[in-house]
């Protein structure tokens, strides 16, 4: 159980976890002189300039060159080095995709890719620059990790186990400020899946920064006497089932929720562990298979799109209606 | 002083096992095994490639990428030969759970620097490699063997003009030229000529051979490993299928498995 999580969107403190990469990136190169950072024409977005400033022979842009960006982490890998290779998530996993799949996945390569700008964290720039469809791509290959933290606190314990960590890696981070709710003193592994509320009536399992919107959730539903237990699922692989089956041997009743298409999403892979082991009634909050679109305020696409709280009270609802 | 004759010699036992190779796994890339033995051959037995069987791992050693890894049954041969591992195990290429995939796989066999078989992408792995070996200050140079094929893709462009961009004279590419691709010859699917100049104006120091001549193929690949400013890319015209008569040049042996008859008669000629 994680200590007491920070919760209310009035208390909340907001930070962007694109701006977090680029401080803790820093550290761990002082960290570890192995520690290289390779990116495609977006330094910037990704805030890779710090580390270039600081690190200068340890970092490379590839220009617009997401394919070349990934076999150049792999070659950096056989070398023993330890390559970050930052870009936008929706060109990192879609644009490279088959290198991935190869020079990373299927070489084993020590390679962290992160990819940035996920979900609507890129409102204005619409559909093409919108990354909805990272998760799929990056889960169907074989020996990948995938990791969403849930804010810039998971984000850079995220980052220094990275360091450390063997085999491919792919962290999704959101661009613009989302609220903070876990602290240095929660839990944090890949292992391991991290309640974050307890409670009775339903389990909701949660991936990324969107997980606040289910604390919101559950801050409602408890007027109605409905007891939530929150689980913060920031990795999506491997899935920590064990975590998620005994929080769903008491409440009997599941919504998921990931800002990301639910073809191929997180949800399905919960929804696969409950089959297989426990089925129980389950509600997917996700992207229905649209493609995204601009708009100028955030929370805008996230009412259109059903990722707000009361789409997740009201699938709880039915989930709960579902149970009797 | 190098002997040409028992590079010819080796070259005709690669091409030998390499047929036998095929023909045992019942499915393979007959046209451009035989397109790149001389230049394999060159590279590993004419004194280019820093390598050695007793030391497979050797810090030293210089990293050779097969990015057209269609071609991997005669650069297995090259490799059994050179006493990296038994020449018995070349009967199993692609048997189940055997180190000899279809395609080389750095998952199943450690001398495998990198997984191949998409194209485009052992070059940019070898471009990978090129850079951090810079950055390491370390000597080794990469030799990356591309088809001409592969050029299609998007990817080896990308790789070719950053390598250009840093200056990586550490990156030595070299061009099966074999005029074929799967579906047609290349220059009449989508024209690559003339390929000299493209990446001559990338910023290649490029020289052109005659890929099956030992006279040529030495000093080319002497030539490529000499050049200390910018890349080098050697175009080694070749002949797909080369030394099977009914093989060469013929759009119908690039992907296939081979007849019993097909296959003596290759050895009768070979």
């Amino acid at each position: 159980m994680n200590n007491k999580i920070i919760s209310g969107l009035k208390t909340a403190v907001y930070e962007s976890q694109r701006e977090a990469l680029g401080e803790i990136m820093l550290e761990a190169g002082r960290k570890n002189p192995k520690v290289i950072a390779i990116t495609a024409d977006v330094a910037d977005s990704t805030r890779l300039l710090k580390f270039h400033d600081e690190f200068p022979g340890r970092f490379y842009d590839m220009g617009v060159s997401e394919q070349a960006m990934i076999g150049v982490c792999a070659g950096l890998s056989n070398l023993g080095l330890i390559p970050f290779g930052a870009m936008f998530g929706a060109f990192e996993a879609g644009r490279a995709y088959d290198h991935i799949r190869v020079s990373i996945g299927i070489n084993r390569a020590n390679v962290t890719l992160v990819g940035s700008h996920v979900g609507f964290s890129n409102p204005g720039d619409g559909v093409t620059a919108q990354s909805l469809t990272d998760i799929a791509l990056m889960k169907s290959i074989p020996n990948m990790t995938i990791v969403c933290p849930a804010d810039t606190v998971e984000l850079k314990k995220a980052i220094m186990m990275a360091v450390d960590f063997v085999g491919p890696l792919y962290i999704r981070i959101s661009r613009d400020a989302t609220p903070v709710f876990t602290t240095q003193e929660s839990s944090f592994s890949f292992s391991k899946a991290d309640v974050i509320k307890e409670g009775s009536d339903i389990t909701i399992v949660g991936v990324g920064p969107i997980i606040y919107n289910a604390i919101i959730a559950a801050e409602e539903l408890e007027k109605e006497n409905i007891k939530c237990e929150l689980i913060d699922c920031h990795t999506i692989k491997p899935l920590d089932g064990e975590t998620i089956l005994k929080s769903v041997r008491k409440t009997r009743a599941v919504v998921t929720l990931e800002e990301h298409t639910i073809v191929g999403g997180a949800g399905e892979d919960i929804g696969r562990l409950l089959l297989e082991n426990m089925p129980v009634p389950v509600e997917f909050v996700g992207v229905r298979d649209r493609n995204g679109q601009s708009a100028r305020i955030y929370d805008e696409l996230i009412d259109n799109y059903g990722l707000g709280a009361d789409s997740i009270m009201k699938a709880a609802r039915n989930v709960l209606k579902r149970k009797k | 002083m190098l002997d040409l004759e028992k590079l010819k010699k080796t070259a005709r036992q690669v091409r030998i096992e390499t047929i036998k190779a095929i023909y045992q796994a019942g499915s393979g890339h007959p046209g451009s095994s035989l397109s790149t033995v001389e230049i394999l051959t060159g590279l590993y037995f004419g004194g280019i490639l820093k390598h050695s069987s007793q030391k497979p791992k050797w810090e030293d050693r210089d990293y050779f990428i097969l990015s057209n890894g269609h071609a991997c049954p005669s650069w297995y041969t090259i490799l059994a030969i050179s006493g990296y591992f038994p020449m018995e195990e070349l009967s199993h290429l692609r048997e189940f759970g055997h180190f000899l995939q279809g395609h080389p796989d750095k998952s199943k066999f450690e001398l495998v620097e990198t997984t191949t078989g998409s194209l485009g992408q052992g070059i940019a792995v070898g471009l990978g490699l090129a850079l951090g070996l810079k950055s390491l200050n370390r000597k080794n140079l990469v030799y990356v063997l591309e088809s001409d094929g592969e050029q299609d893709e998007g990817a080896v462009w990308e790789v070719n003009r950053i390598a250009s961009h840093y200056k990586l004279n550490n990156l030595k590419i070299i061009i099966d030229r074999n005029g074929m691709q799967i579906d047609n010859f290349t220059e009449k699917n989508s024209a690559l000529e003339p390929l000299d100049l493209k990446y001559e104006s990338f910023g290649f120091a490029v020289k052109t051979i005659d890929g099956h001549n030992f006279q040529d193929v030495i000093p080319g690949l002497g030539w490529l490993k000499e050049i200390k400013d910018k890349p080098g890319v050697l175009i080694a015209k070749t002949t797909r299928g080369k030394g099977v008569s009914f093989m060469e040049n013929s759009l119908g042996y690039h992907a296939r498995s081979l007849t019993k008859k097909e296959y003596y008669d290759a050895l009768s000629e070979l």
